[in-house]
């Protein structure tokens, strides 16, 4: 651990890392880029760039990036990401009473204590999870990666988890095209050479959340205010200490929705601020919605701890928490580094780095955050039109640059239009990222697992005791996506027949 | 009216993609149809793929016919859910719900098609030394500018000498930390 901290300490890659937080506070700050999108660009970006040094870069943005979007939220009542919403919804009620510089203050000190939440839950769950995965085979694994599509598509289509499963599966076909792994039988190549290595799926995935999210919002006509009076953004442990009981919990509630796949800082942050909200003194409680201190620590803890929570199913069994973690892992894979429960023996020290990396990127994040509200807001003024358009050339080269063709570079453009068309069609595009990346494990592991049942017969599946947990959570997670389905689509019928009746 | 009312229902759950849930039932129905044969061909492909060894449980086409088979299921899934609302509901409220920018994206997506294109087509190779330093420049710096400034001026809005500045710094930028820094090929 010492050698980690050492080597993470090194100036170069504490320069990095301080790099990849100013660009992630930026990042997050600014409306319309989104947390998932810098990670996904940073995938291809980080080619170039040797793996501690990649993973400094793309640590650094995400723990920051996942903060940064309160610094709008505060200030000109626009969530830079979508988990800021309900620090948005307090913090600038209080920013328009002149409390702006203390909901700020109280924001990075929440995300600070956030990030630590879920780092030292992921330190400690860290063994736990690696010897149970340990025990895993052939057969769990298939399930397991079956699992995280599955958890995925519910988590990310609240109302219709059949549309999220749905674009999982997507994901997984497209995964399937290329030389098979087995035998090297080429699958779905219909002849064409440059299908044989299969889809790049850092092409797909910079087009579904890097083009996809140009197409959407550059056209979009802006309204970007301007904050009148920032004041002076004042770290408040006061006020944080005052709501500790809260904060733990949240921390608790965002680290374990961090490590379920699919499920991120959205979740976590409404989840902690409504339980917030539940359980709030009636004096507090009165507060909830017209500016209240607490809910912005509610949700600030609970979004950062994700980060620390996401890492955990990433690292110790290869299934990403959330789409920035998906992103992350495909970077290391890009570096030949296969997360997952053997880890330890074949990336040894590598746990160790990427502990180090997030607790420095923590002290880095907490520090530039205060240095950098004042230029976050001299950026809101940056129009969208200019932003926006100067990421299509990176989306280019990030296409580009894994493999160097101009084939993945049309995949790309290709995932912008899939993206658009899953957003007009209220598709979410998040199970596609675990589809991709989770499609070739559960296809190996599922034909060796059947070998050898082949060979075992019935006693091969008797014995599979994880197994068969596994197989309950998965009919569990169909069973009640469909019911929330039906549920949902009688609500909407329902609400429209009235609706037309009342005409 | 009633979107604003189906908005309240869905604001009960909370998703990781607040976007993502019901559409009307014809743009439901639409896309369980292109699913389905989607779905349908791959399914089918993967009958074609040979079988090595004759061994079906190693199949490189087994995982894929699956996956397809359970896709084509949601698709009807879907289907039918698209169907019984589309039959509860008034005609007029079911129609296809496109985005007010629509049209935009459209032609901002046909530029960049064109931009690709011109990367892929148009021939340029040059370099030069600047003191010790020596410079490769190809087809990605040329026609990013091109088409950068042109989309500047399209969404940006500033004169056309703004954006032409800020295009050449912004792919000089990043022809140096790429071609030189990271030693990463540029198209």
């Amino acid at each position: 651990m010492v050698d980690a901290f050492l080597q993470a300490l090194s100036p170069y890659l504490l320069l990095v890392t301080l790099a990849g937080v100013c660009l992630g506070i930026f990042w997050g700050a600014m409306p319309g880029l989104s947390t998932t999108m810098a990670m996904m660009l940073l995938i291809g970006l980080s080619v170039g760039m040797k793996q501690d040094v990649a993973l400094a870069f793309m640590l650094g943005v995400y723990t920051a990036s996942t903060f940064g979007g309160a610094i709008s939220a505060v200030l000109i009542n626009i969530p830079g990401t979508p988990d800021s919403v309900p620090t948005m919804i307090e913090g600038h009620t209080l920013a328009k009473r002149g409390q702006g510089g203390q909901a700020l203050g109280l924001s990075i000190t929440a995300s600070f204590l956030g990030n630590w939440i879920g780092i030292l839950l992921l330190v400690a769950c860290m063994p736990v999870i690696l010897a149970i995965a340990l025990q895993f085979r052939s057969w769990e694994m298939f399930l397991l990666a079956v699992v995280g599509i599955s958890v995925c598509g519910t988590m990310t289509s609240g109302t219709m988890p059949l549309k999220g499963w749905m674009t999982g599966w997507l994901g997984m076909l497209l995964a399937f095209v290329g030389y098979d792994t087995i035998h090297g039988v080429p699958r779905f190549t219909f002849d064409i050479p440059a299908l044989y290595d299969g889809i790049s799926y850092v092409a797909i995935l910079i087009g579904l959340f890097g083009l996809a999210e140009i197409l959407k919002v550059l056209p979009q006509r802006e309204h970007t205010a301007m904050p009148e009076n920032v004041g002076r953004a004042i770290p408040s442990v006061g006020l944080l200490i005052e709501h500790m009981p809260a904060a733990l919990r949240s921390g608790l509630l965002g680290t374990v929705i961090g490590a379920i796949p699919g499920a991120g800082a959205n979740i976590a942050a409404f989840l902690a601020y409504d339980v917030g909200r539940r359980r709030a003194s009636p004096e507090e409680s009165a507060k909830w919605g017209k500016g209240s201190f607490q809910g912005i620590v509610c949700a600030e803890v609970a979004n950062n701890a994700c980060v620390g929570g996401s890492m955990l199913p990433t690292l110790t069994l290869g299934i990403p928490g959330s789409a920035p973690a998906a992103a992350l892992m495909a970077a290391l894979q890009l570096k030949n580094v296969q997360l997952g429960p053997t880890i330890n023996i074949d990336q040894p020290g590598l746990i160790e780095l990427i502990y180090a990396l997030l607790v420095i990127a923590n002290f880095l994040m907490f520090g530039a955050a205060l240095a950098l509200i004042k230029p976050c807001v001299k950026l809101f003024s940056l129009p969208r039109g200019l932003l926006m358009t100067l990421i299509i050339p990176i989306c280019i080269i990030g296409a580009y640059a894994v493999r160097t063709n101009m084939f993945d570079v049309w995949i790309m453009v290709v995932g912008g239009f899939l993206g658009y068309a899953f957003y007009v069609f209220k598709f979410p595009a998040a199970p596609v990222v675990l589809g991709v990346i989770l499609a070739p494990l559960a296809d190996e592991n599922l034909r060796r697992a059947l070998l050898l049942f082949d060979n075992n017969g019935l006693g091969f599946f008797a014995k599979q005791y994880v197994g068969h947990v596994l197989v309950v959570v998965i009919a569990l997670v169909f069973i009640e996506g469909l019911r929330r389905g039906r549920r949902n689509r009688k609500l909407a019928t329902a609400a429209a027949t009235a609706s037309a009746d009342a005409r | 009216m009633a979107s604003d009312e189906v908005a309240d229902d869905e604001k009960r759950v909370i998703s990781e993609d607040a976007n993502a849930g019901l559409a009307t039932p014809i743009m439901d129905l639409t896309a369980a149809v292109i699913v389905a044969v989607i779905a349908i061909l791959v399914a089918a492909e993967s009958l074609h793929l040979p079988v090595p060894g004759g061994v079906v449980f190693t199949a490189p086409g087994l995982l894929p016919f699956l996956t397809a088979a359970s896709l084509v299921v949601m698709a009807v899934l879907l289907g039918v859910s698209a169907i019984t609302r589309r039959r509860a509901m008034p005609r007029a409220l079911d129609r296809f719900e496109i985005p007010a920018d629509a049209m935009r994206s459209l032609s901002l997506g046909g530029i960049v098609v064109l931009f690709v294109l011109a990367l892929q087509v148009v021939p340029f190779e040059t370099s030069f030394n600047v003191g010790p330093l020596h410079f490769y420049i190809g087809t990605f710096e040329p026609v990013s500018i091109v088409f950068l400034t042109g989309l500047l001026r399209m969404y940006w809005r500033a004169p056309l000498w703004a954006c032409l500045t800020v295009t050449v710094a912004w792919i000089a930028f990043l022809s140096i930390v790429f071609r030189i820094l990271f030693q990463t090929p540029l198209p």
